[in-house]
């Protein structure tokens, strides 16, 4: 008997794809030359030091090779992003002086409603540059910082210099170097000593240039026993150019500190997502990983974590679905470094119309990381056979106090299941879109609620009166 | 001889990450010079119902495998073996006859031939069974080298019990490269026992090509002194319904490090296919290393894959037990590592074989 394959068409965005004209006040030449890095630097008055290290990583970016893993980036033509955009409007802190088309497409995406209602503090990136940022009072009160990376370098300047691109290093790989080059823009946080800071932080970053890249930095420090949840999110409009997305995340989680950090990602499907993500966690702290990756043409992502304290923990949950003509390659990866660490990795991954979704991950324990535990655990649902879905895991213990496991599977949505549900009289389209849900349920229950909500959105969009 | 034979050995599929060096591996070593081997390696003689000869240069039968796209363990070491091989072996069996006594061939290193070079086939031809025992093994503490290649085919309802056995000196570098391909309902079942050397380096590819093709695998290593091991183990699914199993289990002492690459690839086209993965390294000193690569990689949606990989410390209740019962902690780990390879030794068909591979393992164990 020849089983029924599933059938899905494309996804409508719906107003992800709003497009705004191109408007700008100023706009980097195409390419990357020395002479585009200090124009950028001039234009965004850096002090010496920060238009030093741009100039020092251009030339790391220049002497570096692509990876020699991983998908194809032949497409990628540096020549022709423009990696440098700045918006027609200075930073706000008030809502209503955002230029209209601006304030129009974070409207449309739920972002100042989710800051009257769930959020201390909202960041909004437009192109290069943030536009808009406000936290709340009694935050500002217990010495926390949030503001954009700019405001930061001006007025924190020693706190940044102490930690920009030190926990990635501009040599790390060919992208962070690009990165130090041209970073512009992303959110800076500091969260003083013991503060519990309660209802979420969170930064969205919108793309709307044609051909352009956006290199967002995002540093955050949370002190000694303090907590925070940061949420990010990424989208753009399609165009018929590659755009590229370059962002680096550098959090640095103190003694008995706790941070989550939460992403859901829906870049339009001509964007290239080559991010880096790392977090450094002290004795004792903990760091929590959410990360959805649903858009992109090309995505490399690893949230990384490097447990350097002793009995400090990291946790990662993440999910990918990758549809027509995307090729996302995401994962983990952890280096215990340090005495009685533990982390725990749980990934799932859906493949359909020709995606391409791959879990690439990496544990490490370093030879003095003894009482170690760490799990690993990957499942993937392939929902048809024109799709790839591959599990590519490394393990390296330098040490015998440990304790590891990984484990991974892969397979379709069973037939007995859906002939279960559907004897309960559920239709076949239904019974296959809950149990998708049911797979994305274990990330979806760690997102915040709307985020969680947005999450099933997109599947049902996906999944929708198409399949059978 | 130059030793850039030793480059790119056991590359993975994928490529990932450089920095935990497991894309492949380069050992820094040359390779000796090739002297012929004149000893009879068949020990046992053989039944009517198979062919089996010893290979030498002018024999033809070898090539039929020479379209076979096999990199074996690097593209030289293979080259090595089908332009300089000094011993091998050609087996053949004829269709429908099963229920043969084992074969086994046994390939000693000493002094006079140091150097092992043997490229073997075995066909089994429609619904035959055939279980062939390879060792390979050395009489002193010298270094010797190895390069092996075994190519396989299984013709429709065939079965083939493949063993393999290396035990060599603790010096001595091993490669061992395997390929098979099997028609329709053919099984290869794969014991591998892997024990000394340097450098113990296997590589097994089996292509299930027939509808129902299936194959197991089971092997153990033992890791001590200075030993690496180096496995890569690719299974590809092409046939509807195919089957496969990999279990490996392992001990690592001392400054023992391993590498671990075990590749389940499912290929469009071969829907109803179902294939599993299971890896354990028992952790025994503070100084090995232990690197697991188990990869999944799919293109047809109706399959199942599973893979598991732990390592760990031995299991301390079971330790506890045993030593409340008066065994001494390194009596009662031995005996726990030998219970966990027992399973897979009393694969081995040879009695005398089979306790002679446990005894080794008993004194590997308890040597300081």
């Amino acid at each position: 008997m020849e089983r029924k394959k599933t059938f899905i068409e494309d996804l409508d965005r719906g107003f992800y794809d709003i497009k705004n004209k191109d408007i700008y006040s100023y706009k980097a030449d195409k390419g990357l030359t020395k002479e585009i890095i200090l124009n950028i630097s001039k234009e965004k008055n850096d002090p010496e030091w920060m238009r030093d290290f741009r100039l020092k990583s251009l030339e790391i970016y220049n002497n570096m090779e692509l990876p020699t893993w991983g998908p194809s980036l032949d497409e990628l033509d540096m020549d022709n992003i423009v990696t440098y955009v700045k918006p027609n409007t200075q930073m706000k802190g008030n809502w209503n002086e955002v230029p209209e088309d601006i304030k129009d497409t974070f409207e449309k995406l739920g972002i100042p409603k989710a800051e009257r209602e769930s959020l201390a503090g909202v960041g909004a990136q437009y192109d290069s540059e943030v536009v808009y940022h406000s936290i709340k009072e009694e935050l500002v009160k217990q010495g926390i910082v949030y503001t954009d990376m700019e405001t930061a370098l001006r007025e924190y300047e020693d706190i940044v210099k102490e930690y920009f691109m030190k926990l990635v290093p501009p040599n790390d790989h060919k992208f962070v170097a690009l990165h130090g080059a041209v970073w512009s823009g992303g959110s800076f946080v500091y969260v003083p000593e013991g503060v519990d800071v309660e209802i979420p932080l969170q930064s969205y970053f919108r793309l709307n240039s044609p051909g352009a890249g956006q290199f967002e930095h995002t540093l955050i420090i949370v002190e000694k026993g303090a907590r925070l949840h940061f949420i990010e999110g990424c989208s753009a409009p399609k165009y018929n150019v590659t755009n590229l997305h370059a962002g680096c995340v550098e959090l640095y989680v103190k003694e008995g500190a706790t941070l989550r950090y939460s992403t859901i990602e829906n870049w339009s499907r001509n964007m290239l997502n080559l991010n880096t993500k790392r977090a450094v966690v002290e004795k004792n702290g903990t760091i929590e990983w959410v990360s959805g990756s649903f858009g992109s043409k090309i995505s490399m992502l690893y949230p990384m974590s490097i447990l350097k304290g002793e009995g400090a923990k990291a946790e990662f949950t993440g999910i990918t679905f990758a549809g027509k003509g995307q090729h996302l390659d995401t994962g983990a990866k952890v280096v215990h470094a340090a005495p009685y660490t533990s982390s725990a990795i749980n990934t799932k991954s859906i493949s359909k119309s020709g995606g391409v979704a791959i879990y690439r991950g990496a544990v490490k324990i370093t030879p003095n990381a003894h009482h170690t535990k760490a799990s690993v655990s990957c499942e993937s649902l392939m929902l048809d056979d024109i799709s790839r879905s591959d599990t590519l895991p490394v393990l390296d213990i330098l040490n015998d106090e440990v304790d590891i496991g990984h484990e991974a599977k892969i397979g379709r949505i069973s037939d007995e299941a859906i002939f279960y549900l559907m004897s309960r009289g559920i239709s076949e389209e239904e019974a296959k879109a809950m149990i998708v849900r049911g797979f994305a349920e274990p990330i979806a229950k760690e997102l915040p609620l709307e985020y969680a909500v947005e999450m099933n959105n997109l599947i049902n969009l996906e999944l929708e009166g198409s399949i059978g | 001889m130059s030793d850039r034979i030793l480059k790119n050995i056991n590359k993975i599929p994928v490529r990932t990450w450089r920095w935990l060096g497991v894309n492949d591996l380069s050992i820094d070593s040359k390779i000796p010079e090739i002297k012929p081997y004149n000893k009879g390696i068949l020990q046992d003689t053989c039944e009517e119902a198979l062919k089996v000869i010893h290979v030498n240069k002018d024999n033809t039968n070898l090539r039929i495998f020479d379209g076979l796209n096999y990199e074996g363990i690097s593209k030289e070491a293979t080259d090595q073996v089908k332009n300089h091989y000094n011993t091998g072996v050609f087996i053949q069996t004829y269709e429908d006859k099963k229920n043969l006594e084992p074969i086994f061939i046994e390939y000693s290193m000493d002094k006079e031939s140091p150097v092992v070079i043997d490229d073997n086939v075995i066909i089994a031809e429609e619904n035959s069974e055939i279980t062939v025992v390879f060792k390979y093994d050395s009489n002193s503490n010298e270094k010797y080298f190895h390069n092996g290649l075994t190519r396989i085919y299984g013709k429709k309802g065939s079965i083939i019990n493949l063993i393999k056995i290396q035990n060599i000196s603790d010096s001595s570098i091993h490669l061992d490269a395997n390929a098979a391909e099997l028609e329709e309902d053919a099984t290869i079942n794969y014991v591998s026992v892997e024990l000394g050397g340097i450098h113990s380096i296997t590589n097994y590819k089996a292509d299930l090509k027939g509808y129902r093709s299936s194959t197991n695998l089971y092997s153990i290593y033992l890791g001590d002194k200075e030993r690496n091991i180096d496995i890569n183990y690719l299974i590809n699914h092409y046939g509807k319904e195919t089957r496969s199993s990999i279990e490996t289990r392992g001990a690592l002492l001392d400054k023992s490090n391993k590498i671990f690459r075990g590749t389940l690839d499912f290929k469009k086209g071969s829907s109803k296919s179902k294939g599993q993965e299971e890896e354990y390294a028992v952790l025994l000193s503070p100084n090995v290393r232990n690197r697991s690569v188990p990869i999944l990689l799919c293109t047809e949606d109706d399959v199942e894959g599973q893979h598991a990989a732990s390592a760990g410390k031995i299991d301390e209740n079971k330790l506890f037990y045993l030593m409340s019962r008066g065994l001494s902690e390194k009596e009662a780990k031995k005996l726990i590592i030998e219970a966990a390879f027992n399973p897979i030794l009393n694969r081995i068909p040879l009695e005398k074989v089979k306790n002679e591979i446990s005894e080794s393992v008993r004194r590997k164990l308890t040597d300081d």
